[in-house]
């Protein structure tokens, strides 16, 4: 059952919202102005939180803005950043594309979650790709699925039998490796020779081919994709013009989209001017790494890219 | 253990913890003001308010307050070696479905990482449950009904939380514009409700003195008289601040000077309460331009004379 005291609170928090009979004189002066005194709290929240993007938007759209917001409910949130990711987010849509304001409000976004993610972030550890390692990589996992197929295929109760694929490694008995695996161990040589043509062998062969190549490549390769906390936010004016308008400069006018910024957690001042190089990759990702030609160290280290696990 | 653990048991009267020796003149940490001005010099302590430097965040399903590192370490480099008093605004203390549970996790974790003198907050609710069960924020924080069961509900949160935090637990009065709020006979009004809880929980007062002059104005009642009413030996911290008029009412806008009938009342309090432990000056990060450094120095520097007025500086040995 509902207290009093929780009846008057939902019945006087839903009366200022005019969802409910007041619980108190509604023609009061002291209601009608705590009405009022809500409403400019919520539009002030908003209106502080995405103070950057509203600054070049015209004052009567900044206000229908702001208060169609409101009227959705925004304006509430107890905390500065809640209510920034909120109201940009609301906003990003209903701005001018192109427009300064977008790119401005696309940048706040990414400063957000750049600044998010500057909190926990640790660039992804640098692999060395070079042909040593990689061939070193091949070579090892290469040795574990040949090891794996060839103690299957001696498990096998009937060779070319598939094993159930509820059956645990642990279940099975222990077996003496075959000599074939003893051969091939012995000469660290990936070919199986075609002298050793018995069934078995090929068996442990069609092994190789269908799964444990999948495997290794599986294994070597990876593929690159967009850092969690980056982003590219394209400026449709020297972004530096378009900042000093925040302050009573003139505004740029708005022109093609040439000014692209990176901005990512890895970053000294968690922003910067993208290279052509950054724009040409950033549109390809994901992509695998194995088609990369540009290193990609750098990026990494920022946090602009990761590599996908 | 949570706050409302304690609720539907009576709360036996008890004194909470003692306040610290008066200290002096305190002020928010406020970022755009310059670090010359957390000196010392000026300030006996600093009163800062968490919520400022913490956000949001979802972890393990659970909405919790974490801090922004780079506002907190700023935070603490400008307060510097100056004792801090927290000054908490999002807890919701009033709130019948429940108080706002991350503060206390927040508060929790800022008790280990930067000991904190007081706590204090506000007496009112900021949200509510809507026909659905949905928990709504109010949008601006509304005052409660003068009655027992708003100051049983109240007591057992504070008496709670003092328990909690080992330190005194100061509860301030609110400005509102609402004169008609429902009341029982036994607590009468807005004071009755915080002189019960008070009783009820142990907990001290923050004695907003811009508040009480605030209300004064919008109710029609003298300030100085209703000063007579309150018991000031529960009092531990006074608030003063500027306001402004808005539609025929005088608002709590923490957006300007402290006007003089609040200096006035201050000078009445302290000269009655000389035990008092400190005197903190408001005013909001948005309205800080518009005084300015010097002009907030100044209101410090005024506080700071009436202050000394009751608590003399020992003679300096030449």
């Amino acid at each position: 059952m509902t207290s009093p005291l929780a009846a008057f609170q939902s019945a006087l928090g839903l009366a200022l919202l005019g969802q409910e009979t007041c619980p108190i004189d509604p023609d009061s002066g002291g209601f009608r102005f705590t009405a009022t005194v809500r409403r400019s709290w919520c539009e002030g929240r908003a209106t502080i939180a995405a103070r950057t993007v509203l600054a070049l938007v015209p004052e009567v759209e900044r206000r229908r803005l702001v208060a169609e917001y409101v009227d959705a409910g925004g304006g509430l949130a107890m905390f500065f950043p809640t209510e920034n990711t909120a109201f940009l987010e609301f906003l990003a849509p209903r701005l001018p594309d192109p427009s300064h304001a977008l790119s401005l409000c696309r940048m706040d976004q990414a400063l957000a979650r750049a600044r998010l993610g500057a909190e926990v972030f640790a660039a992804t550890p640098s692999r060395n790709r070079d042909r040593r390692s990689v061939l070193a990589c091949l070579e090892h996992e290469a040795w574990g699925c040949i090891e794996t197929a060839t103690l299957e295929s001696i498990d096998d109760e009937h060779i070319g039998s598939e094993r159930h694929p509820q059956a645990r490694p642990e279940d099975r008995p222990a077996q003496t490796p075959d000599p074939l695996f003893g051969f091939l161990r012995g000469s660290r040589d990936l070919r199986i020779e075609p002298e050793s043509d018995g069934k078995r062998d090929r068996m442990v062969r069609d092994r190789i081919d269908h799964q444990a190549w999948g495997q290794i490549e599986r294994s070597v390769r990876c593929s690159i994709e967009r850092g969690a906390h980056a982003a590219l936010v394209w400026f449709h004016a020297d972004p530096e013009s378009v900042l000093k308008a925040l302050y009573g400069g003139p505004v740029p006018p708005v022109g093609d989209p040439s000014y692209p910024l990176l901005f990512a957690p890895g970053l000294p001042h968690l922003y910067r001017a993208a290279t052509s190089d950054d724009v040409a990759l950033w549109a390809r990702l994901p992509v695998d790494d194995a088609l990369v030609d540009a290193p990609v160290e750098r990026l990494l280290a920022e946090g602009v890219i990761a590599r996908a696990e | 253990m949570s706050a409302d653990d304690h609720e539907a048991k009576a709360v036996p009267a008890h004194p909470g913890p003692p306040m610290p020796v008066p200290l002096g003149v305190g002020f928010g940490c406020v970022s755009m003001l310059p670090d010359a001005l957390y000196t010392p010099d000026l300030l006996d302590f600093v009163e800062i308010t968490p919520e400022i430097f913490h956000r949001e965040a979802v972890v393990r399903d659970r909405i919790e307050l974490v801090p922004d590192r780079r506002q907190f370490d700023a935070a603490r480099r400008r307060c510097g070696t100056l004792p801090i008093a927290v000054h908490g605004v999002e807890l919701s203390i009033g709130s019948a479905h429940g108080i706002y549970e991350p503060c206390l996790a927040m508060m929790d974790r800022l008790r280990q990482e930067w000991p904190f003198l007081w706590y204090s907050e506000h007496l009112h609710f900021q949200t509510f449950l809507d026909r659905d069960g949905k928990v709504v924020n109010t949008g601006v924080p509304l005052p409660l009904p003068a009655t027992e069961e708003a100051a049983q509900l109240v007591a057992s949160r504070a008496a709670s939380i003092q328990g909690r935090y080992g330190v005194p637990f100061l509860l301030e009065n609110p400005a509102h514009y609402l004169a008609d709020l429902p009341a029982d006979a036994g607590i009468g009004d807005e004071f009755g409700l915080m002189d019960r809880i008070v009783a009820l929980s142990g907990c001290g007062r923050l004695l907003d003195l811009h508040n009480l002059y605030c209300n004064a104005i919008n109710f029609g009642f003298d300030p100085k008289a209703a000063l007579e009413r309150i018991a000031l030996d529960r009092v531990g911290e006074i608030h003063i601040a500027g306001g402004s008029w808005n539609d025929g009412f005088y608002m709590d806008g923490h957006n300007g000077r402290v006007p003089e009938p609040v200096w006035e009342l201050l000078e009445l309090t302290l000269s009655r309460a000389p035990w008092i432990t400190a005197v903190v000056f408001e005013v909001l990060e948005e309205f800080v331009k518009r005084l300015g450094p010097d002009g907030i120095a100044r209101e410090l520097e005024w506080a700071r004379v009436v202050w000394r007025r009751y608590h003399p500086q020992p003679e300096s040995v030449a």
